[in-house]
């Protein structure tokens, strides 16, 4: 069934493959970012705008 | 370790925001003027200059790049230099960024007018021009990249993703989109025709309101929002997969533009599925922007800028809610063409750029200025003014759209249409005009108060260059490593989860050739393989080495490239099939032969005066469509177009098989005077194609660089270029003759003329038969010319 599809299909193949890799790398960015990295990191860079209070002249 | 002070380039911040305000009002100052000429015709004054389809460009060019663009270079130079603790790298550089896309301005302001342009959608701006953009881009991207490297702040924050992104891809898109052969210092013809054209033109065109109108804005949005509201972003990881997702999935978005035209259907299935999923992402991103208020919304009483920062980031979930609802086949089926698009733009581009600009310069103003605003009032005011003014824009925009999608489609019980003229809907719509008009003209007093209040607050104070002390890290003498590391690249591309990925992908791959049992098995070993991959990783964080995103994530180039080959991999893969497509099309007879050089001349015309602002050349596969056009348009029957006309937008109806339609008179009729032949039309005149004369010189040359680009022009084609011109346009003349209007054969007139009776069929000229020891003349041609 799957080869049937593709031979009926073969401009699509190009974007079937990109669509495999845009599921694959997307889920790895979910694992990365809800796994495997400390909740401690995330709040240090969401701090970062807030950083430059009292620069001079502007806060 | 050593202390640092660091005095910020805010010069160059108040430069782009004074710009940006100032084009903001001239951009929708001309839009006001074209809504005004869509409701009253007479507003277009009779002269080329202020007619609608030559200010229409002038309108979208001057908010998107004037407006929107100065404002985001002042969003980006103010927060990058403080996420990145340290003054951008080079004045120099600064200035040439400000000055040179300043100038660029000008020249649009000065050529779309002039009818200088290709046609092509945002990107009307003729290759000299393009070539300065290219520069300048270089120039900011340079200059972006260098700060980067001097950078005294080891992580990357989200907006500076964003900044990245948004240098990489506009890159990208403007390069590939521009690409053009020269005609002239004014003039170029695009290297693609038909539907690659149109599908090269819409991956540009969509992803110009991605990556110019919302990537810059969505950092702005993760660094002004936070700041303004006193409190971090709600969700810093919701933001890294906001921002991966976005960068993918809407590079993929462009064909949605094209549904059910000459496209290839999985082209436009893939649009269709990509916007569909750009939901996600979207919404993501607004609620994370929204979310940071949480526990504080108390103060959108008080701020002004929180109100309008809360307010963009809503019409920013109203908009791409809209969007990928628009993309859906069946619903584009109703809304495309229609005034619905118009309004589905403005909320975009009034309510979240507009807003989220206000919101800004509203915060930075004062900042920049060391004092406070002038008149929190008067912003309030501004608010609520412009709230009205999108909701009033909006919703007139909506009605109007669904009645022509409605009435362009109402059959009889019989089948027939219900509404065969097409005036008929654009008189029921008119009332909904006068709306918009009043609606955008509140906008437009709303941001002129703001000008004026940013003013005051700029004379009340001083300009102030922020400052900040930063610690460094002083270099140390390196102590000799047992063992040297290997570099920073060969750790990326040997991190463990690209190899998982990589091995998960290429077992994906031959489920495509597998046999249901064989494909169990290969979808057991993925299983095996991601399980694996979250051991692997598990144990590396407990023995705290640094992840493979960290190592990316430090490093401004890695992660550059990254993002350009996540948006390289939907470019490519939509695109290279469609470009491959050429040798596929099937042969159609006559459709194909290419234009005739006085139609070729006419077509030259149709692209200055601007008509595909109104009119598509795109007939769809539907009933309605054919009933009142005529039949499907066919991919192979625009190769030829260099470029494209499709257009996308019908104020006035799709013209593809307007040839031999009406006769002569009645297009010279129609141009003069449009109420004479449709009355209720609010098409404007175009008197000065009767009288400009037609550049009859350059029509071998066109021929010539026609036959450069691919169309099968042959060198005896060229050579009686001239005098094929003149047959044919004296046809038509004398055809026009017979019925008491007397025209030049050489005026604009005639060639625009044989243009559009050219429209949906083959050439309309005899080929000139060389006459034995003399030049072709006139005569032996058939005298029918354009009529047939």
């Amino acid at each position: 069934m799957y080869k049937q599809f593709y031979e009926g299909m073969s401009l699509t193949e190009l974007p079937l493959f990109a669509l495999w890799l845009f599921i694959a790398v997307f889920l790895g960015v979910c694992v990365w970012v809800f796994g495997a990295r400390r909740s401690q990191d995330f709040d240090a860079l969401a701090q970062m705008p807030l950083s430059e209070r009292g620069e001079q002249g502007h806060e | 370790m050593q202390q640092q002070r660091i005095i910020y380039d805010d010069t160059t911040v108040r430069r782009f925001i004074m710009a940006s305000v100032l084009f903001g009002i001239v951009g929708m100052a001309v839009g006001a003027l074209v809504a005004s000429q869509l409701a009253w015709w007479q507003a277009n004054l009779g002269i080329p200059y202020t007619t609608y389809s030559r200010l229409r460009p002038l309108h979208t060019n001057a908010v998107i790049f004037a407006f929107v663009g100065n404002m985001m270079f002042a969003g980006i130079y103010y927060s990058s230099q403080r996420l990145l603790k340290t003054r951008m790298a080079s004045d120099v550089l600064s200035k040439i960024h400000f000055w040179g896309w300043q100038l660029i301005i000008v020249a649009a302001a000065v050529t779309l007018p002039l009818g200088i342009t290709t046609s092509k959608e945002y990107a009307e701006l003729e290759w000299p021009i393009d070539l300065a953009i290219a520069v300048i881009w270089v120039v900011f991207a340079i200059n972006f990249f260098w700060t980067l490297k001097k950078r005294n702040e080891k992580n990357l924050y989200v907006a500076i993703w964003f900044y990245i992104a948004t240098i990489v891809t506009v890159a990208v898109l403007h390069i590939v989109n521009s690409l053009a052969l020269p005609f002239s210092p004014l003039k170029s013809y695009s290297v693609y025709a038909g539907v690659q054209d149109a599908l090269v033109q819409w991956w540009y065109g969509h992803n110009a309101v991605a990556f110019f109108l919302t990537t810059p804005i969505l950092g702005i949005m993760y660094y002004f929002l936070p700041k303004a509201a006193e409190r971090p972003v709600y969700s810093y990881r919701l933001s890294i997969i906001h921002f991966w997702a976005l960068v993918f999935i809407y590079i993929w978005a462009g064909p949605h533009h094209l549904l059910y035209t000459a496209l290839p259907d999985w082209a436009q299935s893939l649009g269709m599925i990509f916007s569909v999923m750009l939901w996600a992402p979207s919404w993501g991103g607004m609620l994370n922007g929204l979310l940071t208020l949480k526990g504080a919304w108390h103060k959108l009483r008080e701020d002004p800028v929180l109100k309008f920062l809360i307010a963009g980031v809503t019409f920013y979930g109203m908009a791409t809610f809209e969007g990928p609802l628009l993309s859906i086949k069946s619903v584009s089926a109703l809304g495309h063409y229609t005034d619905w698009i118009v309004g589905h733009v403005h909320s975009g581009a009034l309510g979240w750029n507009g807003f989220m600009a206000a919101g800004m310069f509203y915060w930075l103003v004062p900042r920049l200025y060391g004092t406070k605003l002038h008149s929190t009032k008067a912003a309030d005011a501004h608010f609520w003014l412009a709230t009205v003014g999108i909701l009033l824009y909006a919703v007139s925009m909506w009605i109007s759209g669904i009645t022509q999608g409605l009435m362009w489609r109402a059959t009889n019980a019989d089948g027939t249409l219900l509404y065969p003229n097409f005036v008929e809907t654009l008189l029921a719509i008119r009332p909904m005009y006068i709306v918009r008009f009043t609606g955008g003209s509140m906008y437009l007093v709303g941001f002129i108060m703001m000008a004026w209040n940013l003013w005051k607050t700029a004379r009340a104070g001083q300009p102030v260059n922020g400052e900040a002390t930063v610690v460094v890290e002083t270099p140390a003498p390196a102590p000799v490593p047992a063992a040297t590391p290997a570099p920073g690249w060969v750790q990326v591309v040997t991190g463990r989860p690209l190899i998982f990925a990589i091995a998960i992908l290429t077992v994906t791959m031959f489920l495509g050739w597998a046999r249901p049992v064989r494909a169990l098995v290969l979808m057991g070993a993925i299983i095996a393989l991601g399980e694996f991959a979250w051991i692997v990783t598990r144990r590396e964080r407990e023995a705290g080495r640094p992840s493979w995103f960290g190592l990316i994530e430090g490093r401004p180039l890695a992660f550059t490239v990254l993002t350009l080959v996540a948006i390289l991999i939907g470019g490519v893969a939509e695109l290279l099939p469609t470009i491959m497509l050429k040798q596929a099309v099937p042969a159609h007879g006559e459709a194909q032969q290419p234009y005739s050089p006085l139609e070729l001349q006419g077509r030259d015309l149709y692209v200055r005066e601007g008509c595909y602002t109104c009119h598509s050349q795109m007939i769809r596969p539907f009933v309605a469509e054919t009933q009142r056009y005529g039949d499907v348009s066919r991919a192979e029957e625009f190769i030829y177009d260099h470029p494209f006309q499709w257009g996308s937008k019908r104020t006035g109806p799709d013209l593809h098989r307007l040839g031999g339609k009406y006769p002569n008179l009645w297009h010279y009729t129609h141009m003069l005077d449009p109420r004479a032949t449709s009355p209720g039309s609010n098409m404007p005149p175009y008197p000065w194609l009767a009288k400009n004369q037609l550049n009859t010189k350059d029509a071998p040359k066109k021929l010539t660089l026609m036959q450069k680009l691919g169309v099968p022009y042959t060198n005896a084609d060229i050579d009686t270029a001239e005098a094929r011109q003149k047959s044919q346009a004296e046809g038509i003349t004398a055809d026009l003759a017979t019925q008491g209007v007397h025209l030049k054969w050489d005026s604009e007139l005639v060639a625009l003329i044989a243009y559009l009776q050219r429209l949906g069929r083959g050439p309309q000229d005899v080929p000139v038969q060389q006459q034995p020891g003399g030049p072709p003349t006139a005569s032996a041609v058939d005298s029918q010319g354009g009529t047939r």
